[in-house]
């Protein structure tokens, strides 16, 4: 093997083992999540006195809802501070101002707080809320959250030990059936709580805090230096905290519901930040980590923890590698190593289908839909976090950018209109780029016939693209949602079942001729009989009558099916002319003539894919598929 | 937006029409050659076997070794072209013969699995062809002059904004 190909084979299955230690790891914590048993809880006599702290960035459509929540928190009053950190550049400050000047007058104990500067971001925030507020405990919530009123009844009584530095409770979901989109992320939060946190806290590692929807001891916040600012703020400070020997409690029985983004340009800015973020807080602790006093179990799953959005940048990496790997990989029969690509995501499906208690709930046709989209959404979001991983790899400097949300509860709200809408998102454009170059890399496998490796550059293609394509179906658009609904329905299937046909029809016409024709060759090969080798020669011959050459691509004299028919002729006279007499000749002539057909046979599997799809078929079935795809993406998602 | 779009859509479509006409130039003519060798492989007689194997040696390069990265004689042009040169002298002397001789498919099946390995040796030239180091020096370039165009766009946004403070 030369350098060039040594080089490529070399990091492609680097990457291929490099990525089964995700696996491994996350069927581990799967294992681990089992064993999961709620800690014991005590009340406390007399209840601690706990600061509510709410960070704010323009949250109109949900800062009084956000208010009134927390304010119907059962719990002392006299105990109980509540701080808005806002700082917000639209109405959301008067709004803001107008909700606790109400609440002030009912008697609670609230204040709004204004920076001067955005410093810091979130993070600045809740800095500014810790040195202007005095509670024992600190509870956080995001301005999408409504906490249910037994909230800090319910978490506050598992501070028994004095090591315990926080309570996370899980995340529900107030808009879960709005659209594909969000029910695949409300699976991708399901599986985080009930694999992840569930398993580290089981197995005693580290988890993270989740920015929102926890109790923090105060005591905890300031032994581990405060928050600093990061673009994953909570996990930095969840890190630092454990390094410092605090633990951290994960509650699953306490749900907290919150509003899951509905844009798919806010979803993808929020991958992004949780992707940057993790990487950022590997590069600040992953040293002190390694120098801790841990066990390596516990510091290899820190390792996976922080890491984990290498995996989408190590796939991709091997996604954009395929066509220049798959030639060697195939000669090599490892063939199958290309299934460890897709092993990753299609594992997070399955355990999904196994754990997810909403496979109880929902019907199983709903709940598979659910699944596809999370894989559809999930493999489709691996350009965009893999930037992410790069520039955080790279330090560039990055912005905390909030995911906006519009207070939509189940179906009902709405978003078009609101200036939170619009988002700039420059990074669709490489998405674009890299589907462009992997939709070419799976023809480029489709017609050098690498089938299997076309599978995972294909689907890699398709979810890249749906994720554009919701990008593009959520702009503004001047159609009622009553006549969207009406027609395309019936034009999506119209156009899926057009590339169905585009597609079955050159298969049995053109596709299965030829490989009858091949199929006659190799009976020839294998014959001894010069009858019957004459006759499967003719055969071929007969049934390769398909025109001229199928390669419309920058064709060559390999593929010319007139060519291949003249060579068949000749072949087959050279057979009827050998006698059996001289039986030299007649071995040597037969072992010359199975050579050559084996060439054959080798070239009419080089341009069978060409016959099978031909430029204008291909034309209709991508046309096809990509308009369904975009009335269907529109239908279910804008 | 749509004047990015635009932009997008002019930069892809150069960058793939650059890849293109590298590969016409640099591979294409290789590809052609396998092809003509591929067809000499199948052939059934000797004069058809020189016909395809003169028609690829015309395609090979003369001289040169494509791999520039610990080249070895495999790939060196040169080699081929005279290993070609032998099997079209050996084609010659067969094809004079009776081709009901042992020997005559001898010859022509020996020499189809030199062809093969000849196949081989082209197809293991050719990434390098297409990655050769000036070609690698435009990709580099390709890829790199959004990423300055955007760097400097934005630096004299801020200059322009500080100004425009300045001036307030």
């Amino acid at each position: 093997m030369d350098f060039l190909r040594l080089l490529v084979a070399a990091t492609f299955f680097t990457i291929s083992a490099v990525l089964p230690f995700y696996v491994v790891v996350y069927v581990h914590l799967f294992t681990q999540s089992r064993k999961y048993r709620t800690p014991a809880a005590q009340s406390p006599a007399d209840w601690p006195t706990v600061s509510v702290h709410l960070p704010l960035y323009n949250e109109k459509h949900m800062v009084k809802r956000l208010i009134e929540a927390v304010c119907s928190l059962d719990y002392p009053r006299e105990k109980l501070e509540i701080v808005v950190v806002d700082d917000s550049t639209d109405e959301t400050s008067t709004i803001c101002e107008e909700v606790v000047g109400e609440k002030k007058l009912q008697g609670f104990n609230i204040r709004h707080l204004r920076r001067p500067s955005r410093a810091g971001y979130k993070a600045g925030a809740l800095q500014h809320a810790l040195e202007n507020s005095s509670g024992e405990f600190v509870a956080i919530f995001d301005a999408d959250f409504i906490p249910p009123p037994d909230f800090l009844k319910k978490t506050l009584p598992y501070f028994t030990e004095a090591v315990v530095g926080l309570v996370q409770a899980r995340w529900g979901h107030l808009n879960r059936i709005y659209s594909p989109l969000t029910a695949a992320q409300a699976l991708s939060l399901d599986l985080h709580f009930a694999v992840e946190q569930r398993g580290r806290f089981a197995a005693g590692y580290f988890l993270n805090f989740n920015g929102t929807a926890g109790v923090w001891r105060r005591e905890c916040i300031v032994d581990a230096g405060g928050w600093k600012p990061s673009l994953a703020e909570d996990l930095d400070l969840s890190y630092r905290a454990q390094l410092r020997g605090w633990r951290i409690i994960y509650l699953e029985d306490v749900e907290a519901p919150a509003e899951l983004p509905i844009m798919m340009k806010a979803v993808r800015r929020q991958q992004y930040r949780w992707a940057y973020g993790a990487i950022q807080t590997a590069r600040r602790y992953l040293l002190q980590l390694a120098a801790s006093r841990n066990i390596l179990s516990v510091k290899l799953h820190a390792l996976a923890h922080l890491t984990r959005h290498m995996a989408q940048l190590l796939f991709t990496a091997q996604v954009l590698m395929l066509p220049w790997a798959a030639h060697i990989v195939r000669p090599t029969g490892l063939e199958l190593m290309v299934f460890w690509i897709t092993l990753y995501p299609l594992l997070v499906t399955v355990t999904l289908l196994l754990q997810s208690k909403e496979a109880g709930r929902r019907s199983i046709p709903a709940f598979l839909k659910e699944v596809f989209m999370l894989f559809l959404w999930g493999m489709g979001t691996s350009v965009n976090n893999s930037l992410a991983v790069i520039h955080a790899m790279l330090s560039r400097e990055q912005v905390f950018e909030r995911t906006p949300k519009f207070g939509i509860v189940g179906r009902d709200g709405s978003w078009r209109t609101s200036s939170y809408a619009r988002i700039n998102d420059q990074y669709i454009a490489i998405d674009l780029a890299v589907s462009a170059y992997t939709f070419i890399s799976t023809i480029h496998l489709f017609y050098t016939g690498l089938y299997s490796f076309m599978i995972v550059s294909g689907l890699f293609t398709a979810s890249v693209l749906y994720v554009v394509l919701v990008s593009v179906a959520q702009q503004e658009s001047g159609l009622s949602r009553h006549t969207i609904r009406n027609k395309i329905s019936l034009a999506a299937v119209a156009m899926l079942a057009v590339s169905t046909i585009s597609l079955t029809y050159p298969f049995t016409a053109y596709f299965f001729t030829v490989e009858k024709a091949y199929s006659s060759l190799f009976v020839a090969i294998r014959s001894i009989e010069p009858n019957l080798v004459v006759e499967e020669i003719d055969r071929a011959y007969k049934l390769l009558d398909l025109g001229e050459n199928p390669v419309w691509l920058f064709p060559t004299a390999r593929t010319d099916l007139q060519l291949i028919r003249r060579d068949l002729l000749s072949l087959k006279q050279r057979v009827q002319e050998v006698g059996v007499q001289d039986l030299e000749t007649y071995h040597s002539v037969l072992k010359d003539v199975k050579t050559a057909l084996s060439e054959v046979g080798r070239q009419l599997r080089a341009l069978q894919p060409f016959i099978w799809v031909s430029p204008a078929t291909l034309a209709i079935f991508l046309s096809s598929c990509l308009a369904a795809s975009y009335l269907m993406v529109r239908k279910s998602h804008a | 937006m749509r004047k990015w779009t635009v932009f997008l859509l002019v930069y892809l479509l150069f960058g793939l029409s650059t890849a293109v006409s590298a590969y016409v130039v640099d591979i294409y003519p290789l590809e052609m050659a396998a092809g003509y060798l591929s067809r000499a492989m199948s052939a059934g007689n000797a004069d058809e076997m020189i016909s395809y194997t003169t028609q690829a040696y015309r395609l090979i390069p003369p001289i040169g070794n494509p791999v520039w990265v610990l080249p070895t004689h495999r790939t060196d042009f040169n080699l081929i072209r005279s290993d070609i040169e032998s099997i079209l002298d050996r084609l010659s002397a067969i094809s004079r013969t009776p081709r009901e001789t042992a020997a005559y498919a001898q010859t022509l099946n020996d020499l189809r699995e030199r062809l093969d390995v000849i196949i081989g040796h082209l197809y293991e030239a050719m990434p390098y062809i297409y990655l050769k180091p000036v070609n690698i020096a435009v990709a580099a370039a390709y890829l790199t002059a959004p990423v300055l165009a955007w760097k400097l766009l934005v630096k004299s946004k801020t200059k322009q904004r500080l100004s425009g403070r300045l001036e307030a």
